[in-house]
Formats: C-alpha cells, sequence, structure tokens
C-alpha cells in the first residue's frame, strides 16, 4: 500500500464572529429557540384546527 | 404545454446553464475545481446546502403525502435545526483546520487507511445509485404525464447537468444552484398562492383552514411516543437529528457545499441558515398539499392521479368495470362537494353543532368517495399486476397542469428540473471530488501534477455522469430495486456517522477496532432491515450507537488497563 501524504493543517483557520451578534453561542441559542417556537406553533396549529 | 410554457421553461433552464457555465468556467487547479477556492459567502453556502438535499421528488412528492396523509411528515425535520448546531460546533472547524477536500480525508488521520477506504466506499455506493435515480424520478412523473419520452428527458437533464459541473466544479454547482434556488422559491410560492386564490369565492382561507384541518390534514405534530410510527415528534427529533447528522457531516455531496466556505464562520452561517430556513420551507410545500386536498372538495379530482396508468387499465377487459366506477365516483364527488359547501355556512354560522354535524357528514360522504377509488384501484391492479398503484407523486402535478394558466406550468415543470439538476449535480461534483481524492490520489498515482489531477477530476465528472444517466434509463426495469436505493442511505449512514463521532469524542481506539465495530453494526442494521418493522430512521440511530458504545467501552478497558 502506498503512503499517502496528510493533508497539511491550515494553521491560520479563521474564525469570524457571527454578523450583528456577540458569539457563536447567541446564533446557536437563536437557531434553536426558532425550533422551539415552530414546534409550539405547529402543536397549536394541529389543535386549534382539529 | 403551450409555445409560451416552453418558452419559459426552455428559458429559465438554458440561462442558468449558459449563465453558470459562463460565470464559472475556467478553473486552473484543483482546489479551484473542488473547493471552489474555498471563496464561498455563507449565502451562496446556504443555498447550495438547501438545493442539494430539495431534489424534484421533494416538490413532487411532499405536496401529495400531505394531500393523502396530512402533513405530519413535517416532523422528520425537527432534529435537522440541532444537527446544524452540533455539526456547526464540532465538524466545521475541524475540517476547515484540516484543509481537507473530502470528509473521508479526516479518518485516515485520526485512525488509518482502511476507515478512510471503507467510508469512501459505502458513500460512492450509496450516492452513485442515488444520483442515477435523483434523474429518473421526475423524468418518469413528467413523462407520465405529459407524454415525453422518457429516456429523451434522462438525456436532457443528465447532459445538461454534466455540461456545466464539469466546465466550473464546485463553483458552477454553487452558482447554479443560488438561480435554481430561486426560480424554486418563486414558483411554489405562486403555486401556493394559486390553489388558494382559485378556491370557490364563498370559501375563505379561514375556511380552507379550518376544513383541512378538521379533516386531519394539518396534524403537524404528534406528541404521542410509538417507536413504530413513521413520523412524531420522537422520530423526528431523535432520528431525524442522527440522519441529519450523517447526511450533512458525513455525505460529501454536502460536506463539498460548506467546505467551499470563505472561513469557518462563512461555513457555519450557511449551514445555521440552512438550520432555520429548512422547516418553514418545507412546511410550505405541504402547506400547499393540505390546500389542495380542501381545493378538491370543490372542483372534482381525478379518481386515480396517475391517468396514464388508469387509461392503460381501460384497454382492458377492466373498461366496463372502470366506466361504471366513474360514474359512481362523479355522483359521490357531488355528493361530497354539497357536504362540504355545509360545512362552509356552518363555519360562517358560528355554529359549533352545526359544524361538527357537517363534518361528520362531509367525513361519512368522503369515506365513500374513497371507497369508490379503492375499488379503481384494485382494477387498475387486475389489468396490470405489477402496476405501482401510489400516485402520491402526482397529485402535484395533475394541478399544475389542469388550473395553473400558461406561462406558469413552464414555470412550474422548470422548479421540478432545477431541482432535479441542483441535485444531481452536487452529487457527481461529490463522487468525481471523493473518486479522486480518496482512491485515485491515495492509491493509483500519488504525485501527479495539478493539472493532471484538475483533468482527471473533470474525467470523473463525465464518467459518473453517464453512469448516472444509464443507471436512470435502465431504471424502469429495476422495480423494486429503487425502493431499496431510497432506503440504501439509511443502510449506511448510521454506521458512517457512528465512526465520525468514535473520531471526535472517543480516545484511545484504533483503526482495527472502529473496523470491527463498524462491521457489526452494519450487520445488525441489516438483521433490522429483513427481519424487524423499525421505521427506517431509526437505523439512523442504531448504526451509530452499535459503532459509538462497543468503542467507548474498548476506550475504558484501554484506559483502566493503562
Amino acid at each position: 500500500m502506498k503512503n499517502q501524504e496528510q493533508p497539511a493543517e491550515n494553521d491560520e483557520v479563521k474564525n469570524d464572529p457571527p454578523p450583528f451578534l456577540k458569539s457563536w453561542k447567541q446564533l446557536y441559542a437563536i437557531v434553536i429557540g426558532e425550533l422551539v417556537i415552530l414546534i409550539v406553533l405547529f402543536y397549536w396549529i394541529t389543535k386549534f384546527f382539529s | 404545454m403551450t409555445l409560451l410554457d416552453w418558452f419559459v421553461l426552455g428559458g429559465t433552464l438554458l440561462f442558468i446553464v449558459v449563465y453558470g457555465t459562463w460565470k464559472t468556467k475556467g478553473s486552473k487547479d484543483i482546489q479551484g475545481y473542488l473547493l471552489g477556492n474555498k471563496e464561498a459567502q455563507w449565502f451562496t453556502v446556504a443555498l447550495s446546502i438547501m438545493a442539494t438535499q430539495a431534489s424534484a421528488i421533494t416538490f413532487l412528492s411532499a405536496p401529495g403525502q400531505a394531500f393523502s396523509d396530512g402533513m405530519r411528515f413535517i416532523q422528520f425535520y425537527f432534529g435537522l435545526p440541532l444537527a446544524m448546531v452540533f455539526l456547526s460546533v464540532t465538524l466545521v472547524p475541524i475540517y476547515h483546520k484540516l484543509n481537507i477536500y473530502t470528509a473521508y480525508e479526516y479518518l485516515e488521520k485520526r485512525f488509518d487507511f482502511r476507515i478512510r477506504v471503507l467510508t469512501a466506499l459505502l458513500f460512492l455506493i450509496s450516492r452513485g445509485l442515488a444520483a442515477g435515480f435523483t434523474i429518473f424520478a421526475p423524468s418518469l412523473i413528467l413523462s407520465s404525464l405529459l407524454g415525453w419520452d422518457i429516456y429523451f428527458t434522462n438525456l436532457i437533464i443528465g447532459i445538461l447537468v454534466i455540461i456545466y459541473t464539469v466546465s466550473g466544479g464546485t463553483k458552477a454547482v454553487s452558482q447554479t444552484q443560488k438561480y435554481q434556488m430561486g426560480v424554486i422559491v418563486v414558483g411554489m410560492l405562486i403555486a401556493g398562492v394559486m390553489v388558494v386564490s382559485l378556491l370557490p369565492n364563498q370559501v375563505t382561507f379561514g375556511d380552507a383552514l379550518n376544513i383541512a384541518g378538521k379533516m386531519g390534514r394539518l396534524n403537524v405534530v404528534d406528541l404521542e411516543f410509538d417507536p413504530t410510527t413513521k413520523y412524531n415528534i420522537w422520530t423526528g427529533i431523535i432520528g431525524g437529528f442522527f440522519l441529519a447528522l450523517s447526511y450533512f457531516g458525513t455525505d460529501q455531496s454536502q460536506v463539498q457545499r460548506y467546505l467551499s466556505g470563505s472561513s469557518v464562520g462563512q461555513s457555519r452561517l450557511g449551514l445555521l441558515f440552512n438550520g432555520m430556513m429548512k422547516i418553514p420551507m418545507q412546511f410550505a410545500i405541504l402547506f400547499i398539499g393540505a390546500m389542495l386536498y380542501v381545493f378538491y372538495f370543490f372542483f372534482q379530482p381525478p379518481v386515480f392521479f396517475n391517468q396514464v396508468l388508469l387509461e392503460d387499465a381501460k384497454q382492458t377487459g377492466q373498461v366496463v368495470q372502470l366506466e361504471k366506477l366513474d360514474k359512481e365516483y362523479s355522483k359521490a364527488f357531488f355528493d361530497r362537494k354539497e357536504k362540504a359547501f355545509k360545512v362552509v355556512a356552518s363555519l360562517h354560522k358560528d355554529d359549533e353543532n352545526a359544524v361538527d354535524k357537517a363534518i361528520e357528514e362531509l367525513k361519512t360522504s368522503d369515506q365513500n368517495l374513497l371507497e369508490i377509488r379503492e375499488q379503481t384501484i384494485s382494477s387498475i391492479k387486475v389489468a396490470n399486476p405489477e402496476a405501482d398503484t401510489n400516485d402520491t407523486n402526482y397529485v402535484f402535478l395533475n394541478f399544475v397542469l389542469d388550473y395553473l394558466p400558461p406561462g406558469l406550468i413552464g414555470l412550474l415543470i422548470a422548479v421540478i428540473l432545477s431541482a432535479s439538476m441542483s441535485s444531481t449535480s452536487s452529487e457527481l461534483n461529490a463522487l468525481a471530488s471523493t473518486t479522486l481524492i480518496d482512491i485515485y490520489k491515495r492509491y493509483y498515482k500519488t504525485d501527479g501534477s495539478d493539472s493532471h489531477y484538475l483533468n482527471v477530476s473533470k474525467l470523473m465528472t463525465v464518467v459518473w455522469g453517464i453512469y448516472a444517466i444509464i443507471f436512470a434509463m435502465f431504471a424502469n426495469r429495476l422495480g423494486t430495486l429503487i425502493e431499496g436505493v431510497n432506503i440504501l442511505g439509511s443502510l449506511v449512514y448510521g454506521t458512517i456517522l457512528g465512526v465520525f463521532l468514535v473520531a471526535f469524542f472517543v480516545k484511545n481506539v484504533n483503526g482495527t477496532i472502529i473496523l470491527v465495530t463498524a462491521i457489526f453494526s452494519e450487520i445488525i442494521i441489516l438483521y433490522c432491515w429483513w427481519f424487524t418493522e423499525i421505521p427506517f430512521l431509526w437505523f439512523n440511530v442504531i448504526g451509530c450507537l452499535f459503532v459509538l458504545i462497543p468503542a467507548y467501552i474498548y476506550s475504558l478497558i484501554v484506559k483502566e488497563k493503562s
């Protein structure tokens, strides 16, 4: 089996902050918060119109 | 289709292909070709991710599914936003740091070459089969409804995709997907507005919601925990999370999309935008199906939506029975229409008791109609025992062809073809990358020049494209194998995900152990598939846990000993 040269690591990975927010944690919380809101809204739709 | 429809359809597709090819032509090196020089901004990454996942079948099948079974399919996507967050925290920074082309390169670095080859081959097998099916599925439906030649349709879709994918690589795929997503969003929005606006004048949007809800089509969330039910909130969150994690984290057709992001942040934003938009988008597509269900209370639907199959059955000895059923169906429809108007009238009076009574009458009348439909399907089966009598995928296009004005029909067919092309291009791009990086460059020619790899990569794209077209041509004759192709992803995704999770989170585990647990996990999944009734979404969880748990126990033993 031939030896494979491993991919070179990129030491200068750009890791910019998210736009309009201070940290990525805040953005993650928004994504999860939206999911919770959508599930509550969908549950309400299911109950209200049935 | 009118001349205007052909003009809209041809113009839309040609513009996307020609503009995409022209704007991205001439990648000079392999990084430019496979990763678009890592220049993509988050919006491009996000649209590319969404366009890759949304195949033509999404737009053909989802409205039909809501029409016949309600909107509960949406729960399938509940785990997706959680997976997007998980991937943004874990995989994205590592992939960027390692400067890799494919997800499987990482596994060699963490374990050894065997694990890399195993996962790359599992990807090539499952995605390779799926690529042909992505072309074939919409071709089958379009050829059936519009009378197009299926081989010609396969060929046109395949060749157009090959042209721009070979010419511009990843950048062309992402660029064209932006416009394809634009066409898809505009087309589906117009279809949604049309189905509601075509309702009779006395039926308001609120009435339509009430009828859909009371007839069980707005059954969006089911809280009951039942592992045998395909779609409930628990299957959606747990099974959907594992499926999305495997698909977006380890399937090269998706990994390649966000590897093209210009930074960790841009890739993350692309994934998170997908996490925020996917459920509302899918809700909108399913909602069109729920509104179509109400629409067909007031306008007579075909007794069976795949009308070519129905007409074929009428050419046999079943003709007398089918024509008798046709007459009974029309009579039953007018009875149901009357009952539906009665529900509307009682809704307007705001009399709850009257509404409940009218709904009960409507359900009885609807049941009568369904029984006639069942008898029709039985007759079709007698006429042709091989016939696929599931007509869910034909519901939406039937509405488009029967009720939308000229021009919009062309636009909606462009939506279907754009969706097919956007998924296929990502698949070809990823299949070529994995074949080149994980097989050819790893084992066959390790010291080639950049231009050599660029040419081989283009050649691989052509080869996979031709393979996909040939598979699509023969797919018609594969019968039940097509179902197998659909399920194949879930048979391998769990194991691949387990391998990746061990790579990230479990120390002291070597390549041999992971190889044994991966093979063991595949045997367990195949057993579940053949011998149990477990819904396929759970295969992702089972496959992952059967790699993760033994590997974790092994790492604890090693730690204890040392």
